[in-house]
């Protein structure tokens, strides 16, 4: 008996553990259904914000799209410019390259033109030496001829002297009545010196001609001197009108090529509506513009897709970070799966172990059923309280089932789950409409822009309304003067008009009647349109004549200025006279004393002829200044420095 | 003029006598370098610190100061808002090129004075003003360099632009706007502004066929 209390002591202390372990299960059952529950709610969170992510990811690789495909037409449209550029550049390039041949040719034709000029110049200075040595020889000449009159100059003064010494002879002579004879003889002599002084006087004024005629040949070799100084000087210019000459044929060329292009351009009929060198520069400038512009919109879409771009490498980033979150997290399900496979395991062994433990109750009920006479109604009520017990659990645990299946179909996520969904729900919500709202700013950018630019283009087009002089007739009027010049002009043009057609229509009429009494005489209209014609004409030519003397006015005035400035800076009062000469009178000598004469010739030759009295320093300035330096201011300097030292010396000032 | 030189605040009259003398030598000027009367019917005057050119014509100087005297007139008594040289070509008579001065109030003396002034602007030199005109006057010379070449022979006129109710003596006479009908092209010119008014210039021209 005490055995079977133990047993039954024994059997509710397992039935209690049984019982508590099958609570305790059903609680884990629970948790971990709850947790599935949270998971499965966790996944479908995932995967819905893995839905929206590809969809984000889709538009944004949509956008990418697009505007690689702007991209593609920007760059497109760049390469058609930058294609049109190399095709204008190929053609510069192609026209330069002619213009090289050009050049060539131009550099052969005047390397041509300089070995022509060369040999002329070569003729010219054979010719110049040539001259050069007539010069000197005409120098020898002149020069002997000099000393020639110069010896038979001092002999003429001797033989003077020698005459003088006679004279006194014979007046002395004279005074000595008593030498008679003497004087017979030296009558003789007088005579015969007075015969030889008559012929040395013949011979000087022989010799006075030839000087003379030397002279004249000195002023020809003066001419011919300053003929060769000039061409010499020609000569060294030769060389400078040579370079500027290749210049010049360089720049001619090139001008003629570059005009005929611009001809040709200007012929050639294209559709490009430029027909001036102005509007293709204008052209040119606005394509410059455009291309500038276009650019300018390719950096900022490139920063623009850029931008796309870092937030697309975010978006990714973010993608591939809920990506591992949802592994992660199908791996904790995996693991949830499969803790609740082995709890569902030990659930159907607890199971079968409390079915084991009813069926050994049920052997006990038997047992006792055969054992009545022995039965301990006490035992046997608390056995039954033991039943009702377990009734009672499996009641709970069918209503637990129950409840478990009831919290199954009903129940949400939970709080915390549910709290953390709606946070990115609306995060999520937040983020949609912040992308309206981009969007919605973006297209409102693009409209105001378009609108900035109709508005930009319209302040242009008013402006050059206003700069074509277009006015509100109703706040303002236009005036004019009524008598202007354009009205005086119209009115000359509209009277002779009328007077043409009056006598138009008079000689047609003329015309028609055939003979007439009058046909053969004037119209008066064809007089009338004389008249007004001749008016018209007497006016011009007034004009033409006050135009004239005010010129001459002018030109008097300026030219009286002109001498005496040059009278007051360089001190030569300047004459030109009747035949073109110009004369040139120091200010610090009187004209009849020294004056300088200059006659200008062809191919910028001149001579210089100096009047008055001459001195040895003037000839040796003239040769030093014009003949060896060719410089005729120096000259002149020279004269008037000297002049004015002379003059400061004789204690006069200027 | 002396009393709009000499005072420190320039006068409303002052200002106008300023843009009259301006427009004298603008206009005179321009028909220099447009060749519209020919060079011996200038002569050259020192005036803005450059050698401008004058015409000795008689009859032009009599219409010159016959416009300007009532330009200046209107100017004081605010009844205009443009002067315009139009140049025409005699045979044809088109237009070929305008030559407009905006005139604009900046501030009235009479109703606004200096010190009652809302913006006290400050006023400008002599000095300051003739080199302002000066730059313009170079530019009318520089504008030779683009202006295209007037082959024909041309002749000019002088459009005023004034109120509705503006006083109008009886040798005035209403016109059309002359505006240039095809292939028109304008240049801003340089502005110079005396503290009173303020003169803005504007060359529009006919380009060639």
């Amino acid at each position: 008996m005490n055995r079977k209390d133990g047993d039954v002591q024994a059997l509710k202390t397992e039935k209690r553990k049984l019982v508590d372990e099958n609570l305790k299960l059903q609680r884990n059952v629970l948790e971990l259904e709850r947790r599935n529950g949270e998971l499965q709610l966790k996944l479908e969170n995932d995967e819905k914000s893995l839905e929206n992510m590809e969809k984000n990811q889709a538009f944004l690789f949509q956008r990418n799209e697009e505007l690689s495909k702007q991209l593609a037409e920007a760059q497109r449209s760049r390469n058609d410019d930058k294609r049109t550029i190399d095709t204008r550049l190929t053609d510069l390039i192609t026209a330069n390259q002619k213009l090289r041949d050009n050049l060539a040719g131009v550099l052969e034709d005047a390397k041509r033109q300089s070995a022509a000029k060369d040999l002329k110049i070569t003729e010219l200075t054979e010719a110049r030496n040539s001259l050069t040595g007539r010069v000197h020889e005409c120098e020898k000449q002149v020069r002997h001829a000099t000393e020639l009159a110069h010896s038979r100059q001092s002999h003429v003064d001797l033989m003077n002297t020698k005459l003088a010494d006679c004279e006194a002879i014979v007046r002395q002579l004279r005074s000595h009545q008593n030498v008679h004879d003497d004087l017979n003889t030296l009558r003789k002599q007088l005579s015969e010196q007075t015969s030889y002084i008559r012929k040395m006087e013949d011979r000087v004024q022989k010799l006075t001609e030839e000087n003379r005629y030397y002279r004249q040949t000195q002023e020809s070799i003066d001419v011919l001197r300053e003929q060769k100084a000039s061409q010499d000087r020609q000569l060294a210019l030769m060389d400078t009108l040579r370079t500027r000459l290749a210049t010049l044929e360089v720049e001619v060329t090139t001008l003629r090529g570059e005009k005929a292009q611009w001809k040709r351009f200007l012929e050639d009929k294209d559709e490009s509506g430029m027909d001036s060198p102005y509007a293709l520069s204008k052209a040119l400038a606005r394509q410059r513009l455009d291309f500038r512009i276009i650019r300018g919109h390719l950096d900022e879409e490139i920063e623009k897709r850029n931008r796309r771009e870092e937030n697309l490498a975010r978006v990714e980033e973010q993608l591939r970070q809920m990506a591992k979150r949802v592994e992660e997290m199908e791996a904790q399900h995996d693991r949830d799966e499969r803790t609740i496979k082995r709890l569902e395991k030990s659930k159907s062994l607890s199971q079968k172990e409390t079915e084991f433990l009813r069926e050994q109750l049920r052997s006990y009920d038997l047992e006792e059923v055969t054992m009545t006479d022995d039965a301990d109604t006490a035992k046997l009520d608390r056995l039954a309280r033991l039943e009702e017990l377990l009734e009672e659990h499996k009641q709970r645990i069918t209503e637990l089932e129950q409840e478990l299946q009831n919290f199954r179909n009903t129940a949400g996520p939970p709080p915390n789950q549910r709290l953390h969904a709606e946070d990115v729900a609306s995060a999520r919500k937040e983020i949609m409409e912040k992308d309206h709202a981009i969007r919605a700013l973006e297209a409102e950018k693009v409209m105001l822009e378009r609108e900035v630019t109709s508005l930009d283009q319209q302040v242009t087009e008013l402006l050059a309304d206003l700069g074509r002089g277009e006015y509100n007739p109703k706040t303002t009027r236009i005036l004019q003067l009524a008598d202007n010049p354009e009205a005086a002009e119209y009115a000359i043009r509209a009277a002779t008009l009328a007077a043409l057609k009056a006598e138009n229509d008079a000689l047609r009429k003329q015309l028609l009647e055939g003979t007439g009494i009058g046909a053969r005489l004037l119209p008066v209209e064809t007089y009338q349109a004389l008249q007004v014609q001749c008016e018209k004409l007497e006016r011009g030519i007034a004009e033409e004549a006050k135009k004239s003397l005010r010129l001459r006015e002018v030109f008097q005035v300026k030219a009286n200025e002109i001498r005496e400035v040059v009278l007051s800076l360089f001190g030569y009062r300047l004459d030109i006279e009747l035949d073109g000469r110009v004369r040139l009178t120091s200010k610090y000598v009187k004209p009849e004393e020294l004056s300088m004469v200059f006659n200008s010739g062809e191919n910028n030759m001149g001579t210089m002829e100096i009047n008055g009295t001459t001195s040895q320093l003037l000839n040796d300035a003239r040769e030093h200044y014009v003949t060896r330096h060719e410089s005729i201011p120096a000259f002149l300097g020279f004269i008037t420095l000297e002049l004015f030292r002379h003059l400061e010396e004789s204690g006069g000032s200027g | 003029m002396s009393t709009a030189r000499n005072s420190k605040q320039i006068t409303l009259r002052g200002s106008a006598e300023i843009v009259v003398e301006f427009f004298e030598y603008c206009l005179n000027s321009i028909l220099f370098q447009r060749g519209l009367y020919p060079p011996e019917d200038f002569r050259p005057v020192k005036k803005y610190g450059l050698a401008m050119m004058v015409a000795i014509n008689e009859s032009l100087n009599a219409y010159l100061r016959q416009v300007l005297t009532q330009v200046g007139e209107w100017i004081t008594a605010n009844a205009i808002t443009k002067l315009v040289m139009v140049i025409s070509s005699k045979d044809t008579r088109e237009v070929v090129e305008r030559w407009q001065f905006n005139i604009l109030l900046e501030r009235d003396p009479r109703t606004e004075p200096a010190h009652h002034s809302s913006v006290p602007l400050e006023p400008k030199s002599e000095k300051v003003i003739q080199a302002e005109i000066a730059a313009i006057m170079r530019q009318i010379t520089a504008s030779a360099s683009f202006l295209p070449l007037l082959d024909d022979p041309c002749t000019f006129n002088i459009l005023a632009y004034t109120d509705k109710n503006a006083e109008v003596p009886a040798t005035w006479a209403e016109s059309d706007a002359r505006l240039i009908t095809r292939n028109a092209e304008q240049v801003k010119l340089r502005s110079f502004s005396t503290s009173v008014h303020r003169v803005e210039g504007l060359v529009a021209y006919r380009l060639g066929e």
